[in-house]
């Protein structure tokens, strides 16, 4: 059977969010970044397919919003580390500098009357894949193809350069979206280049103000941050995405079935709800799978052992879980009190510890992790239950296989 | 006949010793004093004595030995304890001793002292002057005239000039005796704790000024003892001081004519704040106001706004109290007034009754001066003005510049907020080139204010902007004026304050009441921070920076950064002084503390107190691991200092050069450089600031090419330091490993700056610090704490600062209700599960407290924190020996001395008094005991309860 009847936006709704149209839920996180009063250094992380990457292109337009209320518009510049692959910090200091002028670039070619229409220009302009850097430096490139790096002075002097070019602009500084932010963290160079950001952000007394920085990660970024003498210790603000909240997925399947002319009814909301329990990437396959088989009730079971069984959410899921320990997903504590959550449906951090036999802040810990990742849910106390059924119903099967008959 | 009571008073403080005499002096008693134990002691086996009071904690023996002394001499004497240390532990143990009763002087109860008295002479043996009885205490009043006093030299010449005589009353005795250190020595003090007797004194006497507690026993405030004593005495210059600054009570005494409001958190300003008024010479300028009774509530509305720009208005209705004779007040006020304000309206009847008796006796005094003036007309209202005054010059109140020119009129050179200065030439040049740096148009006002358009596009909406420079203590009547001129008529504004001396707690509260009530967004910039940003070419960028944390929106709380705004600092006055002490005599500093503990915004603030010294701040934290570090070091440091002089230019020290020729070479260049700095004024010693010096410190398992790193820039340093005598240095990071260890690895030579630094550790605040830095970071974002917020953020964070404020950062963000207050029923939730909600602070807690003891391996260190957050009763502090007895079973002696020394330096615990010398030690942060205990399990937490 074909994974999807239909082709559909952002290749079915698998990859990164870029239409403002299409985006749902975490305000309050947005409206954080975008309503500080001055750049700061934030850390958002969260586990694979939770939105990370979309809520960077998020800000990435609300900072383009030109009738924004925001407090200072700094001009964002989105980075993917995992596609630029830095391989020193001189060729990183390049590769933010090569990709601010070209953001910038694309951004004095961009029009549209609508902020969507004004994203999808900018996002659609070829950048002239080499604006020379010359004119802003005093730079001996004899090769910029081949010698891709950037020293300290000449970085420092093209930023400060850059910084007044994007004030006449319009904007109050420099935004750098740092999406993929375990890239960095995995090189030898890493405290290096953290470290630099940091004397920038923190010393420089010409460039501090103007400079802002989002990294987003996963448990790699975490625990680097976390860990003694990180120069990320301590100047950063950590958020961990989680599922969207009942709302927000009503807003979403509201908006995905008015455009593909599907009734929705109060029924389907809680459905999807309680397969996915909020998770944005879960909500629009199971959308994806209402729509396609209009006919099949949604509760059938083996449309939702289907859903699962998707090589796709599958992989997803075995990444998650982990067991073999070949990605950055769940350890042992993430899987034991998930294990628990699912025994006890809820529980606080303390009955879970101690039906685990951890210390309660180890607990707390996985308990962040599993949250972040979009498998069980808090509900803004100090109790958590278990996140959508697809997941729960797919952990279960490693013990006990699902035998559906295709 | 009864022979008269003997009395011993034991305690240090003289002025306590005084006290009680005082107190007891119509109990005709015949009292000696001792200030410390041994003399006690001496003292006890001499005589024989009826009652003793005991202070319990004196310089060499404490109370409770003398007390156990007592007993075991078998001594008679009814020994009555009065102590500043009120724990319930004392008492039990001191009534254990034998102790009759048990007082606390924090505040002294004079009722308490007497009954207890009377009480230990047996109740009635002891008989109390009839005329007494019933009768309020006696006030303590004494002039430190009276007996020489150990802080003060007596006068060496008998015709020594008089020092100004001040009045304080405070009712705590402690705070009286805080005073009197640190004024005693400048001025004449009367101290009391009795509004009664400061009233009976400052109609009797001539004080320069009084100093006046806010809140007194009995309800009585400071300002209503001001208002009366003005009442005898109209010129006296007062400043009040609290140790409960609040928005109201501040602005009220701005209102009530005190001419400055002094934190008690901030008493070590007292001394300077005193000097600065005693040497303005002036008092508020006394301002009469005739209306007619129709007026009145728009003459009201004057009198407040006078009030607020720090003249002192009489009016009729506002200062004549009931039962004064009308007539004969008003002709006192107008013989005492600077000036005579001729209020006149459409509904002025001049040549009526009394208004025209004011006017008549204003007239004559306005006739007897050639030059001067002392009648001004305000016109209320487009009214014709009378004759004779039409030929006066007039201010229109009717009008928007109305007020400013009345109050320029009453006296430009006295109330001007921005006074021409001696001090203003030497800082305008860097401002102006500053203002050029960020303008896209700046035209001057005046000596001392501009205007701006800036190149910020967050300061747009507010432009033009007008900056005013302030070289003398910034005001309350300073802010008053900067608001009245740039708010006038805009429903938003703000303005720009470059300072050079802080603002006082007045001035402060005024900036925050001028940003809730006038929506005037004021941004103070300190004028080393300009100076530095011109040298440093980022003028745009401090601009921008202080915008971002003075227009509305800015969580200062949630400051991450190291604090340069000197507004935004608290606390740590005395350690400032200190070091600054330290590096003006060439002494190597080192400054350690724990991780956020506040150094870098330390070391930011020193160059505010040393001016004309020049800075070098370098950042160690980018050479972390690197393999060659002293020639850039080198460079940088000379690359700062060119900025000091511009014109001076130096090689460039070749980073591939070996370590020690670099340093010969820098020797070389450093010597030229001063030179150069001496040319152009600058004072020596350089001040050199090396942050995060454990980053280049080499370890053991470095390559040893480190070590030369390492000992050839501080050898160089050293010697420049030592020998030159031309630069001081200062080493900041966590522990003073670069001062403790001699030798990197055996082979190595020796550490250049072994033992070099003296160290100073960053200690916790107090209480009433973290307060202060609450309540007044919180009234800049219409914040406001309650007590018992406040009270459990300062137990959680132990008072390290950056603690506090993140905990105030999460409850500002989600427990504020409309009104931006906190209350402790919503706050409260949120504190006692931040160390589970807030992964910043779990983050913070494990790598900067716990996992720097694991890198480290001090493994006696976590068990003494594991010991302390596991007990069961962590109301008590554990006894220091019951603790060494059960760590030295699985740690070395010598471990467990280091490791309590080590974690008390770091604040991470404290020591608490008990009875005896029995030190008892307890965990300083709340959120520390609740991370470790959540780290452990159950069994693990009670293996440790049972150790």
């Amino acid at each position: 059977m074909a994974e999807s009847v239909n082709q559909r936006e952002f290749d079915n709704f698998r990859t990164a969010i870029t239409d403002p149209d299409w985006f749902f839920g975490r305000r309050d996180l947005l409206d954080n970044i975008v309503f500080a009063s001055s750049p700061q250094v934030h850390i958002l992380l969260g586990g694979r397919r939770i939105g990370k990457t979309s809520l960077l292109r998020a800000i990435e337009w609300n900072m383009f919003d030109t009738r924004s209320q925001a407090g200072r518009r700094s001009f964002p510049v989105f980075i993917s580390l995992d596609v630029e692959q830095p391989r020193s910090l001189d060729n990183f200091r390049y590769v933010l500098m090569r990709r601010l002028r070209d953001a910038i670039d694309r951004w004095r070619h961009a029009a549209g009357s609508t902020l969507r229409a004004l994203y999808r220009s900018y996002l659609s302009q070829v950048a002239s894949a080499e604006v020379s850097l010359g004119s802003l430096l005093r730079l001996k490139v004899v090769n910029p193809d081949a010698d891709r790096t950037l020293g300290h002075d000449d970085f420092r002097e093209a930023l400060i350069n850059t910084i007044t070019v994007v004030c006449d602009l319009g904007f109050d500084g420099v935004l750098f979206l740092l999406d993929e932010a375990d890239y960095i963290v995995r090189t030898p160079w890493a405290n290096h280049a953290w470290s630099y950001l940091r004397g920038l952000k923190d010393t420089d007394m010409a460039i501090k103000p103007f400079l802002g920085v989002i990294l987003s990660g996963y448990r790699d970024l975490k625990e680097y941050e976390q860990r003694v003498g990180s120069p990320l210790l301590n100047i950063s603000d950590i958020r961990w995405l989680g599922c969207l909240k009942n709302d927000e997925v009503t807003a979403l399947l509201s908006h995905r079935f008015r455009n593909e002319s599907y009734q929705l009814t109060d029924g389907d909301v809680d459905v999807v709800f309680t397969l996915t329990g909020g998770h944005p990437f879960l909500v629009q396959q199971v959308a994806n799978a209402i729509i396609d088989r209009r006919d099949t009730p949604i509760v059938d079971a083996k449309l939702r052992a289907r859903i699962v069984r998707r090589t796709e959410i599958d992989g997803t899921f075995s990444s998650w879980w982990n067991e073999k320990g070949k990605s950055d997903g769940f350890g042992p504590a993430e899987r034991s009190v998930y294990r628990a959550l699912v025994d006890l449906r809820s529980a606080d951090e303390d009955l879970l510890a101690r039906h685990c036999g951890l210390s309660v802040s180890s607990c707390v810990d996985a308990l962040v992790v599993l949250a972040g990742t979009g498998v069980i849910r808090s509900d803004g106390d100090d109790r958590y239950e278990v996140g959508g059924q697809l997941f729960e119903d797919w952990t279960r099967r490693l013990v006990e296989p699902l035998a559906v008959a295709d | 006949m009864k022979r008269a009571p003997r009395v011993l008073i034991v305690d240090d403080t003289e002025v306590v010793r005084l006290t009680v005499r005082d107190v007891l002096f119509d109990f005709g008693c015949a009292f000696s004093e001792a200030d410390n134990g041994s003399s006690a002691l001496t003292l006890m086996s001499e005589a024989v004595f009826d009652v003793i009071f005991l202070d319990l904690k004196l310089p060499d023996i404490s109370g409770m030995d003398i007390l156990a002394e007592a007993r075991r001499r078998k001594v008679s004497a009814k020994v009555i304890v009065l102590t500043g240390l009120p724990a319930v532990e004392l008492r039990v143990d001191a009534e254990r001793l034998g102790a009759f009763a048990f007082l606390t002087k924090s505040p002294l109860d004079w009722q308490q002292v007497r009954s207890a008295f009377a009480d230990a002479m047996g109740g009635s043996s002891v008989s109390q002057p009839a005329a007494l009885q019933g009768l309020p205490n006696r006030a303590i009043m004494r002039d430190t005239k009276r007996r020489p006093r150990r802080s003060r030299p007596a006068a060496k010449f008998a015709n020594d000039p008089p020092r100004p005589r001040l009045l304080v009353l405070d009712d705590s005795l402690p705070w009286l005796e805080t005073i009197e250190q640190m004024l005693g020595r400048d001025f004449d003090l009367s101290l009391t704790t009795s509004a009664e007797e400061a009233y009976k004194k400052a109609k009797r006497q001539d004080f320069a000024l009084a100093v006046l507690d806010m809140r007194l026993l009995g309800g009585i405030s400071g300002l209503d003892v001001l208002s009366r004593m003005r009442r005898t005495n109209p010129g006296l210059r007062a400043i009040i001081l609290t140790a409960h600054p609040d928005f109201e009570s501040a602005v009220e005494s701005g209102r009530r004519g005190a001419l400055d409001y002094l934190s008690k958190h901030d008493v070590a300003s007292l001394a300077s704040t005193v000097t600065r008024i005693l040497s303005e010479g002036t008092s508020p300028l006394r301002v009469f106001l005739s209306y007619d009774a129709k007026d009145r509530p728009a003459v009201s509305r004057l009198y407040e706004r006078l009030m607020r720009r720090g003249f002192l208005p009489w009016m009729d209705v506002k200062n004549i109290s009931a039962g004064r004779k009308w007539e004969a007040a008003v002709k006192t006020a107008i013989d005492q007034s600077d000036y005579f304000v001729l209020c006149v309206s459409r509904n002025s009847r001049h040549n009526e009754g009394f208004l025209r008796r004011e006017l008549q006796q204003a007239m004559e005094r306005q006739a007897g001066l050639l030059n001067g003036i002392f009648v001004i007309v305000a016109r209320l209202d487009d009214c014709a003005v009378p004759e004779p005054f039409h030929l006066f010059q007039y201010a229109d109140l009717f009008k928007r510049e109305g007020f400013n020119q009345l109050v320029q009129a009453l006296s430009v050179e006295a109330h001007s907020a921005v006074r021409p200065h001696p001090d203003l030439a030497a800082v305008l040049p860097s401002i102006r080139t500053f203002l050029e740096d960020v303008s896209l148009s700046l035209s001057q006002k005046g000596p001392a204010a501009f205007e701006a358009t800036t190149r910020v596009s967050r300061l747009e909406p507010f432009e033009p902007l007008s900056v005013f420079v302030s070289t003398d203590p910034t005001t309350s009547a300073d802010v008053a004026h900067i608001v009245e001129v740039t708010a006038l008529g805009r429903r938003e504004s703000a303005g720009i304050l470059i300072y050079q001396q802080r603002p006082d707690t007045l001035a402060r509260i005024r900036i925050a009441q001028s940003r809730l009530e006038d929506r005037f967004w004021l941004i103070p910039i300190p004028y080393p921070e300009v100076d530095r940003a011109v040298r440093e070419r980022a003028s745009i960028g401090l601009l921008s920076e202080y915008a971002d944390r003075y227009l509305p929106g800015a969580d200062l709380f949630g400051d991450m950064n190291a604090i340069g705004d000197t507004f935004s600092f608290f606390g740590r006055a005395d350690v400032l002084k200190v070091l600054k002490d330290e590096l003006l005599q060439v002494q190597g500093v080192g400054l350690f503390g724990m991780r956020k503990s506040g150094k870098t915004s330390v070391l930011l603030q020193l160059p505010h107190i040393a001016p004309g010294h020049p800075v070098v701040h370098v950042d160690l934290e980018p050479f972390v691991g690197a393999q060659r570090f002293a020639a850039i070091l080198f460079n940088r440091i000379l690359t700062r200092l060119t900025s000091y002089v511009p014109g001076f230019r130096h090689p460039n020290i070749d980073p591939d050069l070996p370590a020690v020729d670099a340093s010969l070479q820098f020797t070389d260049i450093f010597s030229d450089m001063v030179n150069a700095l001496e040319n152009a004024g600058h004072k020596l010693p350089v001040l050199c600031f090396l942050d995060e010096v454990d980053c280049i410190i080499p370890r053991a398992s470095n390559d040893p090419g480190l070590s030369h790193e390492f000992n050839s820039f501080f050898g160089a340093l050293r010697a420049l330091s030592q020998q030159h005598r031309t630069v001081s240095i200062l080493v900041a990071d966590v522990h003073p490993d670069c001062n403790r260890i001699n030798r990197w690895h055996p082979e190595a030579p020796a550490n250049p700056v072994f033992s070099f630094f003296k160290e100073f550790y960053l200690k916790p605040f107090s209480r009433d610090e973290t307060d202060t830095m609450l309540l007044d970071i919180g009234r800049l974002m219409s914040r406001h704490f309650d007590t018992e917020t406040l009270g459990v953020i300062h137990f959680l964070s132990g008072g390290h600062p950056f603690i506090s404020r993140q905990l105030a950062s999460l409850v500002a963000k989600t427990a504020a209700n409309d009104e931006g207050r906190i209350e402790f029923r919503k706050a409260g939730k949120q504190l006692s599960r931040a160390i589970h909600d807030s992964s910043f602070l779990r983050a913070y807690i494990r790598t900067v407290v716990w996992d720097d003891h694991t890198r480290r391996a001090s493994d006696a260190n976590m068990s003494i924190l594991r010991l302390l957050a596991c007990r069961r009763d962590q109301a008590h502090a554990l006894s220091e020996s019951i603790m060494f007895a059960k760590l030295t079973t699985f740690h070395q002696a010598s471990d467990v001395i280091d490791a309590r020394i080590e974690l008390e330096d770091l604040g991470l615990i404290q020591k608490v008094e008990t009875s005896g010398n029995n030190d008892a030690i307890q965990l300083s942060i709340g959120l520390l005991t609740e991370w470790i205990r959540a780290e452990m399990r159950e069994e693990e937490i009670e293996r440790w309860q049972n150790l």
